[in-house]
């Protein structure tokens, strides 16, 4: 009686679930069809999911004529930099937060964790008054620095938590062994905090790919600087709108992140679960 | 030549004093133990000689150096620690020659030495593995392996046996003596609170309770002579049985009465004061117990419980004013629980401390508790 109460409410969860990925996964499947699909079949066929003809040159057409191979390029350059100022600056502050006592430490603490409730459109204005008056607008450089710049705190504090649960003793391990602040963070600390920077990682890459705001204002002036998400403005007409072009645009955009996703997922989900035991 | 000199040092977090005018001298090749309960300061003065801990006044010289204000990197010392501290993302190989590295040592030399220390300690063949592939004993091993490759002149053991099993500890323990006469030169200082390791171990042993040197002695000078009850107390296990006794002072010495009414054979001396002495207290190690007829006792008690460990029986006793008393037995004895048992001790044997718990000097046993 009991195993057959446990197996009908294992059903019921598992009917649950399959209706939750269902719903979640189903926009995904419904922008890859559409990406297939010619402009009239989009709206003509509503939820159907399976195209009549496979209409590739959607892809030819946002790779090619709509510029996406350039926006591709610049996407992926801002973003690696972007990783890479992120994971620097936010793990040495973090190990800087999180092992070392100093007057004022619980105060910039409260001040990162107020600027998690911030707005990104808020500082949008003295950020890009800031990048102009040093000539960074139009720029890579300039996106990198405006992205990696601010509204870095969930990470810092991720640091902060995991490099505050290491032993005391590798540091001083390290400063016997001749090591100083610098040795110490990159050839002991940062390589053990591995599981968060694949967190932070993943968290940035994703925040930087789709970011929108910050590289639309950056590239006003220089179209041929824009990243994915600025450049799908295009097929936005003032009389119509490229729908099928627009969704294999979007495909292209989806793949890397979900290409980088599935190798990082083990270290993320690590990562996640490391902060929360710590 | 002395290798470490401590002068006067003092240590303090805020208004709180933890250590004061701790002061001694280490020769070197010296393996020295620190040792005394938890919370005496061994850690905190370790580390300060390391440089890992600010010291609050006095000195530490290192070969006739003061490096008060030196880095732990600058002293010339090696250090292990309890939890090994091994960097758990490099191999074996990477944790050795880390600091040769960084010292800037070439690869050839920094392979000689690594090899060397891992075929002294056997760990030639898990150079290429984690610190996670180890057994806790291979990991201290390495920990040790760390400290030879850097050559240092100064090696610090803290507490290195505390996170190993009690088999493992007796194995590891004897590598470390072996290290001992294999680096003759090297001076070692030890922290622990198993006072065996200490017997075992050292050259000389410094006695710390709250923060300040109660003794500094060899272990034989430790265990015969000590020179306070707490040491008494301290060293010896079982510890030392501790009687309440009342003096009487004579022209020939001062002998002692038991609470009890027995009297003790011993005659003492006070060694350093001539102050009043009417009460304190007497020390007989269970080791030096024996069982005798009731006209002869110094001690009569009855048996609590007799745990028997093999080669000896501890028997406890407990004696009409509530205290209880430990005996130390040769092989199994079977004595029914409240059964009545009489003891007395050889007179050289007896210990004896004023109310202030000083030693006073057994003018029967040839030698005197002075340190």
């Amino acid at each position: 009686m009991i195993g057959r109460r446990l197996n009908l409410w294992t059903t019921l969860r598992i009917l649950a679930l399959a209706a939750l990925v269902l719903v979640w996964c189903y926009p995904f499947a419904w922008l890859i069809s559409a990406s297939l699909k010619g402009q009239q079949e989009i709206f003509s066929k509503g939820l159907n999911l399976i195209p009549e003809e496979l209409l590739i040159e959607n892809y030819m057409r946002a790779w090619g004529a709509a510029g996406f191979d350039n926006y591709m390029l610049n996407t992926a350059l801002v973003t690696i930099g972007t990783v890479v100022l992120v994971v620097f600056h936010s793990a040495l502050s973090g190990y800087v937060l999180g092992r070392f006592q100093f007057i004022g430490r619980n105060l910039v603490v409260g001040v990162l964790a107020a600027t998690l409730v911030v707005p990104v459109g808020l500082t949008i204005i003295p950020i890009v008054d800031f990048a102009s008056a040093l000539g960074l607008t139009s720029s890579r450089l300039g996106i990198i620095l405006a992205l990696s710049g601010s509204g870095q705190a969930a990470a810092i504090l991720l640091y902060a938590g995991y490099f505050r649960g290491l032993p005391n003793e590798l540091a001083e391990s390290a400063q016997l062994d001749g090591a100083g602040f610098f040795r110490t963070f990159f050839s002991v600390m940062l390589p053990l905090a591995g599981p968060v920077t694949a967190t932070v990682s993943v968290l940035t890459f994703l925040t930087a790919w789709n970011s929108f705001l910050i590289p639309l204002v950056f590239t006003f002036g220089s179209p041929e600087l824009r990243t994915l998400p600025v450049g799908m403005l295009a097929f936005v007409g003032s009389n119509e709108t490229d729908w099928s072009g627009m969704a294999a645009a979007a495909t292209i955009s989806l793949l890397p992140v979900v290409v980088f996703f599935f190798f990082m997922q083990r270290y993320f989900v690590e990562g996640i679960a490391g902060a929360v035991k710590q | 030549m002395t290798a470490i000199e401590i002068r006067d040092v003092s240590k303090s977090y805020g208004a709180v004093q933890v250590m004061s005018n701790v002061s001694m001298e280490i020769a070197q090749g010296e393996f020295i133990v620190f040792v005394g309960p938890s919370g005496c300061g061994k850690s905190t003065l370790l580390r300060m000689i390391a440089g890992l801990e600010e010291i609050t006044g006095g000195e530490i010289a290192i070969n006739n150096r003061i490096v008060n204000d030196d880095p732990a990197s600058k002293r010339g010392v090696a250090m292990v620690f309890q939890s090994y501290a091994l960097y758990p993302h490099m191999t074996v190989e990477e944790n050795m020659t880390f600091s040769l590295k960084l010292a800037g040592t070439k690869k050839a030399e920094r392979m000689e030495r690594v090899n060397n220390a891992a075929s002294m300690l056997q760990l030639s063949s898990y150079l290429k593995r984690r610190p996670k592939e180890l057994s806790g004993g291979q990991r201290q091993r390495v920990a040790i392996g760390r400290a030879i490759v850097r050559d240092a002149g100064i090696f610090l053991f803290d507490e290195p046996l505390s996170n190993l099993d009690a088999a493992l500890r007796v194995s590891t323990r004897v590598e470390i003596a072996k290290l001992k006469h294999r680096l003759a030169d090297t001076t070692m200082i030890y922290v622990t609170h198993d006072q065996t390791e200490a017997m075992t171990l050292a050259d000389r042993i410094v006695v710390l309770n709250k923060g300040s040197v109660e003794q500094i002695g060899t272990p034989e000078e430790l265990y015969n002579h000590p020179s306070n009850k707490f040491i008494a107390g301290f060293i010896g296990s079982p510890a030392m049985n501790m009687l309440p006794c009342t003096f009487t002072v004579q022209e020939d010495g001062i002998t002692a009465q038991t609470g009890d009414g027995a009297n003790c054979d011993a005659v003492f001396k006070q060694i350093d004061s001539t102050g009043n002495l009417t009460s304190g207290t007497l020390g007989v190690r269970p080791e030096d117990l024996q069982v005798c007829n009731a006209d002869e006792a110094l001690i009569s008690g009855k048996v609590d419980v007799v745990e028997y460990l093999g080669d000896i029986s501890l028997v406890h006793l407990s004696i009409d004013d509530g205290s209880t008393v430990q005996v130390k037995m040769v092989g199994p004895k079977r004595l029914a629980d409240g059964s009545e048992v009489h003891l007395k001790a050889p007179a050289a044997r007896i210990y004896a401390f004023d109310a202030d718990g000083k030693a006073l000097k057994n003018l029967m046993n040839g030698t005197d508790n002075e340190h």
